[in-house]
């Protein structure tokens, strides 16, 4: 006998698991306060002309505090967690979540090349001003251009514990600084007007929110690391809020103490005289010039900091996209001696060589406009993120309910949703005045549409690969977690190798779990259906329902030729012994995007694997009870059940032990289907078509009809009716043309589509069409 | 050991062998080594896959039967299995990833393909543990028979080339393969191997994704 099962799997591996403080920071470490306050803040001050940024920085944290609710919430359901475009693809579909990872990429791709000009700027002003070396701006930003290219490549990240000192460092500096200010108010008393709501209610409220929320970017990457916490339902929540409050109040903080020092009346003037050394410079009137030594030697280690931490973002959400294919696959190789993402973060350095070429060849200041313009763009594209990632997570919990508490899945969301459009409609409306460029010049329009173009590129190429890549189609979202796997039948290789005979010296492997004894009887009879939008526009001689009309997913790349037609000789009836995973794979690619599957496991990132599970059990109980007709090579198949007489009822796999694991969800929806078919089932004995599918690189071809038509005339011989559930109207009309005739009410699903009974009685073989006379 | 003993290494053994190189008195490695942990664990898998003891069900591994195992090292991972919860296949891979280097090297050293020697680190306490080749000669020429595997040599199908093909198909799935091929030979070589996978029994073929999918993610994840 076995001894008791122990945990050690778990406590082995939580050994190496992240807590809360090891996640706050690796995550705040790319907000890099020094860079945020002295650098960002004071550009904005200059560039808005406006006071409230401390106020700003604490309704920013706030308004992120409770989209964070949601956030979190469904990170701990989702694979790829961290990649916002994730949980756009599973609450709101795969195309719109392509079209998000087109504006992520954008995003994420604009924000280390700010940071260029930024470290190229203020390296240059510190040697000018500590050493006397004139050394131009864009020659620093080429050689740190130099550092970071061959960091990525090699794969040195900064060790957490030099980013964590390094980060305290900063910090005590920045409290130190503010603690100087708070004591030397400008005008002898301390103002709180920079800390007034007031200042929020004036026309530049958005750029405020906006230049805000920049300092908080980098805290969405929690949610990475859920899947490496100690404790996943604790830890990325609580560090997740930490970050936000923590940068929250230290950033109000520090701008309000600053615009104590200089007086909040002269900040916008100073600011735009001293621009990134404002700080410094009044922080010098009351400290050693050591000190500011120190701190000007880690605003640039901080700059630094924060360039690598979005340069590996952005190369990793490269990785990501090539990994499950939306964008060039070689852009989710890695590099075998080091593991880099060697071609997304060489993609990446290649930006930042031609911004930084582009930038200093049209002679741009490397503040104003390199890292504060482009750092503001790339924040706008952010920020439509993870306003649409709101909306996403209450989507996604509506079709995955009592998962979490209402506050989790829809209030919390639903609120942050909201102020988050609010800020994003405020920014677009000032976005001239955020970036201080003149009103009428042509960034102020373009920058936005910008992202509206990416968007709407990347909704294109989301329905180009649900129209003709359904294997990429499936993966999408996954990321680096994507078991890329083409949906490729390949009976030949299969039948060798994994069939029935076993490979040559090992035993047979066999074909998963034999079908419990007995089932309760649910029914899950039904052609595969098209999208709704095409189904009415069927061509003529099309199969109604099979894979293969307008809209359903074109050949995964076969790498076989398919058989230009099929002749009835090649249709087989599979025998018992027949191997189960080319069938399986034929009816999982047929029915990916069927309604009804649709509908019976709606969470996206389950639908490959359990769809795929699901029609296991199928055609194991198909070979086991059923009738399955086989085209030869396995390029098509119609499952066919005898029902009524003396022969059992159809009973699919609802108790399966392969479901249960699969989904308790689905388990569920297929109670649903039996209970809403049952009724109406002809009690007559009958054969019923169950599913019918044909391989999407074979359709368009009448093999559909072939096939059914071919069984059609044997029942016809035995003289035995027929019965199917036809998955919408347009699929009705093209089985009539088979002999088929609605029979009774349409059934419908809860929330789901519905289904069109539809009997035949047995034929003479002349009520068949002309096209399917035998052609003997 | 000579030419002969190496063609009964089990998987593991091969692709340790293979991911490093074999010219000089240390071994250097061709792979990271987060992926040669992770490709070892999958390889350790593998093992018990063709020998009939496990099964890979929907992204989960499945004990059939804890008799079977190709050596010691297979039983006690076959007990493990057995004993514990079921896991998938991610999860394994990194429970015994922490393990495979160790576990495979000495089961090399043990077999005398291997010598192991420490290496003193600068400050006290960071000796590593490092392998030598004991003839590297003789461990070239399982680079070539995978390397013949991968220019679409191969004829036939026997038990020996399943090892071969199942660590060519890791040498993939780890990135191993972009220091194996030279450029001329890579675009026949991916060809080639994606014939192959479709080749494999179908759990190696699962395993094998997975391994892909665990390195791919520890790329994502990376962290020091």
């Amino acid at each position: 006998m076995l001894e008791y099962r122990s945990d050690k799997i778990f406590r082995t591996l939580a050994g190496n698991r992240l807590d809360v403080a090891a996640i706050v920071f690796i995550v705040i470490s790319a907000a890099a306060p020094l860079t945020a306050i002295s650098a960002v803040a004071t550009i904005a001050f200059a560039a808005t002309g406006e006071i409230g940024l401390p106020i700003a920085y604490l309704v920013v944290a706030a308004v992120l505090m409770v989209f964070a609710v949601g956030y979190v919430a469904m990170s701990r359901h989702v694979a790829n967690s961290g990649a916002l475009y994730t949980y756009v693809t599973r609450g709101l579909g795969r195309v719109t979540g392509v079209s998000a990872s087109f504006v992520a990429v954008l995003a994420y791709s604009v924000l280390p090349l700010s940071l260029y000009g930024g470290v190229g700027a203020v390296f240059a002003g510190f040697l000018e001003g500590r050493l006397g070396i004139s050394v131009p701006w864009w020659l620093i930003a080429l050689l740190v251009w130099v550092v970071v290219t061959t960091l990525g490549v090699l794969r040195v990240d900064f060790n957490s514990r030099v980013l964590a000192v390094l980060l305290i460092s900063e910090t005590l500096v920045v409290l130190l600084f503010d603690l100087v200010f708070l004591g030397n108010p400008s005008d002898g008393s301390i103002s709180f007007a920079a800390l007034s709501p007031g200042e929020l209610i004036s026309p530049g409220v958005g750029t405020l929110l906006v230049t805000a929320f920049l300092g908080f970017l980098g805290f969405e990457g929690s949610a990475v690391y859920s899947e490496e916490a100690r404790d996943p339902k604790r830890t990325i929540a609580l560090a997740t809020y930490i970050a936000i409050a923590g940068v929250g109040i230290l950033y109000s903080l520090s701008t309000w103490a600053l615009t104590v020092a200089v007086g909040p009346e002269n900040i916008v003037a100073a600011a735009g005289t001293d621009q990134t050394d404002l700080m410094f410079n009044v922080g010098a009137n009351y400290l050693g010039s050591a000190f500011i030594d120190v701190g000007h030697v880690l605003f640039i280690t901080s700059l630094f900091a924060a360039l690598i931490s979005f340069h590996n973002t952005a190369s990793r959400y490269l990785f990501a996209l090539g990994r499950e294919r939306v964008l060039p696959a070689k852009l989710g190789q890695t590099s075998g001696r080091t593991g880099a993402p060697y071609y997304g973060s060489l993609a990446i350095s290649g930006l930042g060589l031609l911004a930084i070429v582009l930038f200093a060849g049209a002679g741009l200041d490397p503040l104003a406009d390199m890292f504060y313009i482009l750092a503001q763009y790339g924040t706008l594209g952010v920020l439509m993120l993870l306003a649409i990632t709101s909306f996403s997570v209450i989507a996604y919990f509506r079709r995955n309910p009592n998962t979490e508490t209402p506050w989790r899945r829809v209030v919390a969301p639903a609120i942050g949703g909201v102020f988050l459009t609010v800020i994003l409609v405020l920014v677009l409306d000032q976005y001239g005045s955020l970036l201080g460029l003149p009103p009428g010049h042509v960034l102020n329009w373009l920058l936005p549409v910008s992202f509206v173009v990416a968007a709407g590129l990347g909704a294109l190429w989301g329905l180009h690969l649900r129209n003709n890549r359904p294997d990429v189609y499936r993966n999408i979202g996954l990321g680096a977690e994507s078991v890329v796997e083409p949906l490729v039948p390949d009976p030949s290789a299969a039948e060798q190798s994994w069939g029935r005979t076993g490979y040559p010296g090992i035993p047979p492997v066999r074909d998963a779990t034999p079908p419990p004894a007995s089932f309760p009887q649910v029914a899950l009879p039904r052609m595969a259906a098209p999208p709704s939008p095409l189904q009415s526009s069927l061509p003529p001689g099309m199969m109604p329902g099979m894979p293969g009309m307008p809209g359903m997913p074109p050949p995964a790349a076969p790498r076989r030729p398919v058989s230009p037609s099929v002749s009835r000789d090649r249709i087989i009836e599979a025998q018992p012994t027949y191997s189960v995973e080319p069938l399986a794979h034929l009816m999982a690619a047929a029915y990916f995007s069927d309604s009804l599957v649709q509908w019976l496991i709606p969470d996206i990132q389950e639908q490959g694997q359990v769809c795929l599970g699901f029609f296991r059990t199928v055609v194991q109980q198909a070979l086991a009870t059923g009738m399955v007709d086989v085209v030869g090579d396995y390029s098509g198949a119609a499952i066919w059940y005898p029902v009524g007489g003396n022969q059992p009822v159809f009973t699919p796999p609802r108790q399966s032990p392969a479901i249960g694991q699969l989904s308790a969800n689905l388990q569920w929806r297929l109670d649903l289907v039996h209970h809403a078919t049952e009724q109406a089932r002809p009690a007559e004995a009958h054969h019923f078509l169950a599913f019918a599918a044909v391989w999407p690189g074979a359709q368009r071809r009448g093999m559909g009809t072939t096939l059914i038509s071919d069984r059609l005339q044997k029942l016809d011989a035995a003289g035995s009716p027929a019965y199917l559930e036809a998955p919408n109207e347009a699929a009705m009309s093209l089985y009539q043309r088979l002999g088929f005739q609605p029979q009774g009410k349409p059934i419908s699903l809860p929330n789901g589509p519905s289904m069109y009974p539809m009997w035949r009685t047995a034929h003479k073989p002349a009520a068949l069409g002309r096209e399917q006379q035998p052609s003997w | 050991m000579n030419h002969d003993q190496f063609e009964v290494l089990d998987i593991a053994d091969r692709f340790f062998l293979m991911c490093y190189t074999h010219d000089g008195d240390v071994i250097k490695p061709r792979l990271h080594q987060r992926g040669i942990d992770l490709g070892l664990a999958a390889a350790l898998l593998s093992e018990n896959i063709v020998t009939g003891g496990l099964d890979i069900y929907d992204g989960y591994v499945v004990p059939l039967n804890p008799q079977v195992g190709t050596d010691q090292l297979g039983r006690i991972i076959m007990q493990d299995l057995v004993r514990e919860e079921p896991h998938d296949v991610r999860t394994w891979l990194e429970y015994l990833g922490q393990t495979s280097w160790r576990m495979v090297g000495n089961r090399l050293q043990a077999k005398g393909a291997l010598v192991r020697t420490r290496k003193r680190g600068i400050l006290p306490g960071t000796a590593k543990t490092r392998y030598q080749t004991v003839d590297p000669e003789s461990a070239l020429v399982l680079e070539a028979i995978v390397l013949s595997l991968l220019s679409g040599e191969y004829s036939g199908q026997s038990t020996s080339e399943l090892a071969d093909m199942t660590v060519a198909m890791l040498a993939q799935a780890t990135g191993l393969i972009a220091s194996l091929l030279w450029d001329d030979y890579r675009r026949v070589g991916r060809a080639q191997v994606d014939r192959l996978s479709h080749s494999l029994p179908y759990p190696l073929h699962q395993l094998i994704r997975h391994t892909e999918a665990a390195v791919a993610s520890a790329t994502i994840h990376h962290r020091r």
